[in-house]
């Protein structure tokens, strides 16, 4: 998809010196896998790719950056963009030394629902083109290999970006998803919640791999590990897992731009997203507010109405 | 301990202006409230950490009891406004994830308000009641592999 | 030795039988589903079986002006557990060697180690992330104290040591002389493709002095540091202790993981493995260098490839090291 104009784009950046180095896709050895890498020479380039398993937010990576002198050029897709606009906004990078080589996105393929979809196919059996994918020249439904996240997107296009790889697509075909999405676990009993999320957290390692892949943690120390005072015990309990998760939910209210790096990197599949994902549905219908849309708009916990729900208080 | 001899454990964070002086007023007042709340004193309501309350909860409180000024009366001409934006997104997202709704309260009580403290508090402690000892989110050491 | 071949439901029905406590890995699961029976216990990663996640160590409380310590006896209950060659070795070949030396025997891992009755799978499909041959296995490895299955045109080869287990391979037919034959010759090839593929003799020593080099920098930069790939290793047993409770409680050892920052950051303030590359390096050399030097050229990786199959950025540890190991040959 649009490789070569990739390829083209980078080579020219590091010729040309306007990036010192550049943080894209490469990649692997095994099927249907990347990886993120970072090149510094032009001869790298060629090493970029861009595919629907490009599943990092390179986002991510400007935190290493945060104290040096680099140029960095970033690719970017509709949500990673939104995080960079986040850490803008947050003061942890500065424009001036980002160049974001916007990807315009079909949305990611979740490995997992491709086994099942294709069990025993390999990468030489598909096609991912910009006008659809295919097995083996037939094309398939976008929605039965998609990303849970993906099936809810809403920013398909980067909203910051200084040169674009592809088409910009028009806004995304699954809005019907994205709006029925939450409202069967809304509809469940609060002990059926319970329940439910109980299950999950038996599952959780506390590995912090959804902490560490999420763009936007971006803290010194985080309050998971700190031992003076002990907010949550190193041990694995059910209840220690979910209130890290509900906390780091809470530190990420208004700011989580729903790109779903935590879900796809916990390696025992819990569906992590959706706990921000119910509170940014409460900030965009009680405040007005999406994270990583502008500029301009203060984040929702920084700022205050005077005629913001207040029932719940006595 | 048998249900009838269970009393609940309420940890309240009191804001140092209002809450606190509005429990002391009700103390000076002789006014009679349950005996079940630990108050902690906090410069601000907005200065409450939701890790606090999440915190208190893993300790095995029954139930939380926030309580500051009244909008627009804000020793910090602001920090309930911020607090009850936070307080709301807090308190949603924990009934959504299934923790009883009546666990975790909150208030604005004046310094003048010593009646309402107690009512508030009695309110309180009566919910908390209702639900029985707190299992959600405690910390819980006696399952392992 | 005994060995022979039984079908599919007697083997099925002899599980059942023990199938209280009966402790299964994924990765036999998700190879074998017909094995498992309805009580079976999946687990994610071997080691929850003997190093357990989190563990009481011991209980204390202050009484009478001084602390009083109350041991807590582990579970020593028989559990049988059936888990693939690369997941079996991770006990036989590294854990034990840990926790088990006789000098500072882990009093937890011993008492239910005892209790552990070994199935080893043979491994038939071998998934693109698997690299056993490399450090010393086989999709055919097995130990003497286990019952080892392999599935057998149809049917089920089995094999054991175990005296009380010779009831369910009595109750099949024994091999005819082309199915030994069979057998041996599947074996060899899998043992040649080991002794073909496995990392140089001078790996080990070759890794530890190439510890300062540049390249780990390089090798560091995608990892998250987020210890997924240690927390689903069979062979990482990195712990720490921390005390739960003040005045009542109990010595609390949960798993650690040296990709996490604190992993050796003193009181004082000061981390040797301040960076990503220090940890990371620690990691592969922990397990390729340090360990095989220490206990006669075994590595401490068994190549079960979990720890690739799982990493958000796909860190991949065979590269890593494969990419090592060349420069050691470039050197000399």
């Amino acid at each position: 998809m649009f490789e070569s104009i990739l390829i083209d784009t980078a080579k020219k950046l590091l010729r040309d010196k306007t990036v010192d180095l550049i943080i894209g896709y490469g990649s692997t050895h095994y099927p249907f896998r990347t990886e993120p890498i970072v090149i510094n020479k032009e001869d790298q380039a060629d090493a970029l790719i861009w595919n629907p398993f490009c599943g990092n937010n390179l986002a991510r990576y400007l935190k290493y950056y945060k104290n040096t002198q680099h140029k960095i050029a970033l690719m970017v897709k509709g949500c990673d963009s939104r995080a960079v606009q986040v850490l803008l906004k947050e003061d942890q990078i500065n424009r001036d030394r980002l160049y974001l080589i916007g990807l315009s996105c079909p949305g990611l393929v979740n490995r997992e629902k491709l086994q099942k979809q294709f069990p025993q196919a390999s990468p030489e059996d598909f096609q991912w083109k910009e006008t659809g994918w295919f097995f083996h020249g037939e094309q398939i439904d976008p929605e039965l290999l998609l990303e849970e996240t993906c099936l809810r997107c809403r920013y398909p296009n980067p909203l910051e970006y200084d040169q674009l790889i592809g088409e910009p697509r028009t806004t995304s075909p699954y809005q019907t998803y994205q709006k029925d999405y939450l409202d069967p676990i809304d509809d469940l009993s609060p002990e059926e919640r319970w329940d439910r999320w109980s299950k999950e957290m038996t599952k959780c390692i506390r590995c912090y791999a959804c902490r560490n892949s999420c763009p936007l943690c971006y803290c010194q120390e985080c309050f998971a590990e700190s031992t003076q005072p002990q907010w949550v015990s190193p041990a694995p309990t059910p209840s220690d897992n979910f209130l890290f998760h509900l906390v780091r939910t809470m530190h990420m209210a208004g700011r989580c731009v729903e790109c779903g790096a935590c879900e796809r990197a916990c390696p025992v599949s819990i569906p992590i997203a959706q706990l921000p994902l119910k509170v940014e549905t409460i900030i965009r219908e009680q405040f007005q507010f999406e994270a990583g849309t502008d500029q301009e708009s203060a984040a929702p916990l920084l700022t205050y109405r005077e005629n913001d729900p207040g029932d719940f208080v006595k | 301990m048998t249900e009838l001899s269970w009393e609940p454990k309420i940890v309240a964070f009191l804001c140092h202006w209002c809450s606190y002086a509005g429990a002391d007023l009700a103390g000076v007042s002789r006014m009679q409230y349950p005996p079940n709340i630990r108050v902690i004193r906090v410069p601000c309501s907005g200065a409450i950490n939701p890790l606090y309350i999440f915190k208190a909860l893993r300790e095995g409180a029954d139930g939380v009891l926030v309580s500051g000024c009244h909008p627009g009366d804000c020793h910090y001409i602001s920090g309930n406004y911020y607090a009850r934006r936070k307080f709301y997104i807090l308190k949603e997202l924990m009934v959504w994830a299934g923790i009883e709704a009546d666990r975790i309260h909150f208030s604005w009580v004046s310094a003048s308000e010593g009646q309402k403290f107690s009512e508030v508090v009695t309110e309180v402690v009566n919910a908390v009641k209702q639900l029985g000892p707190s299992r959600k989110l405690v910390k819980e050491f006696s399952t392992n592999v | 030795m005994k060995s022979g071949k039984v079908t599919k439901n007697d083997l099925v029905q002899w599980l059942k039988t023990h199938q209280n406590n009966f402790l299964v890995t994924e990765k036999v699961a998700h190879h074998q589903p017909e094995l498992l029976c309805d009580q079976s216990k999946e687990i994610k990663n071997i080691k929850e079986a003997l190093f357990l996640p989190w563990d009481k160590l011991f209980n204390y409380h202050w009484e009478n002006q001084q602390w009083n310590v109350d041991n807590i006896q582990p579970s020593t209950s028989p559990r049988f557990l059936m888990a693939l060659p690369c997941e079996a070795r991770a006990i036989y070949e590294v854990l034990d060697r840990v926790f088990l030396q006789p000098s500072e025997t882990e009093s937890g891992y011993a008492a239910r180690r005892q209790g552990l009755k070994m199935v080893i799978v043979g491994c038939i499909n071998p998934e693109p992330t698997c690299f056993c041959h490399l450090v010393g296995g086989n999709p055919y490895w097995t130990h003497p104290d286990a019952l080892f299955i392999l599935p057998f045109h149809d049917e089920y080869y089995l094999e054991t040591n175990q005296p009380e287990q010779f009831d369910i391979i009595e109750q099949g037919t024994t091999l005819n002389k082309s199915e030994k034959e069979e057998i041996e010759v599947l074996r060899k090839q899998m043992e040649e493709k080991t002794n073909q593929e496995k990392l140089p003799e001078d790996a080990p020593q070759g890794l530890y002095d190439l510890f300062e080099d540049q390249e780990w920098e390089d090798l560091s930069w995608k990892c998250l540091n987020c210890g997924a790939c240690t927390f689903l290793c069979p062979t990482c047993q990195c712990f720490d202790m921390s005390a739960e409770g003040r005045l009542k409680g109990f010595q609390l050892k949960t798993w650690d993981s040296c990709m996490f920052p604190k992993f050796t950051l003193h009181a004082s303030g000061h981390n040797p493995r301040p960076t990503f590359k220090e940890r990371v390096r620690q990691r592969v050399l922990h397990k390729f260098s340090y360990f095989p030097l220490r206990e006669e050229g075994r590595y401490g990786c068994v190549g079960c490839g979990k720890c690739i199959e799982i990493c958000p950025v796909n860190w991949n540890i065979r590269e890593a090291v494969e990419r090592m190991v060349k420069k050691i040959g470039n050197r000399s």
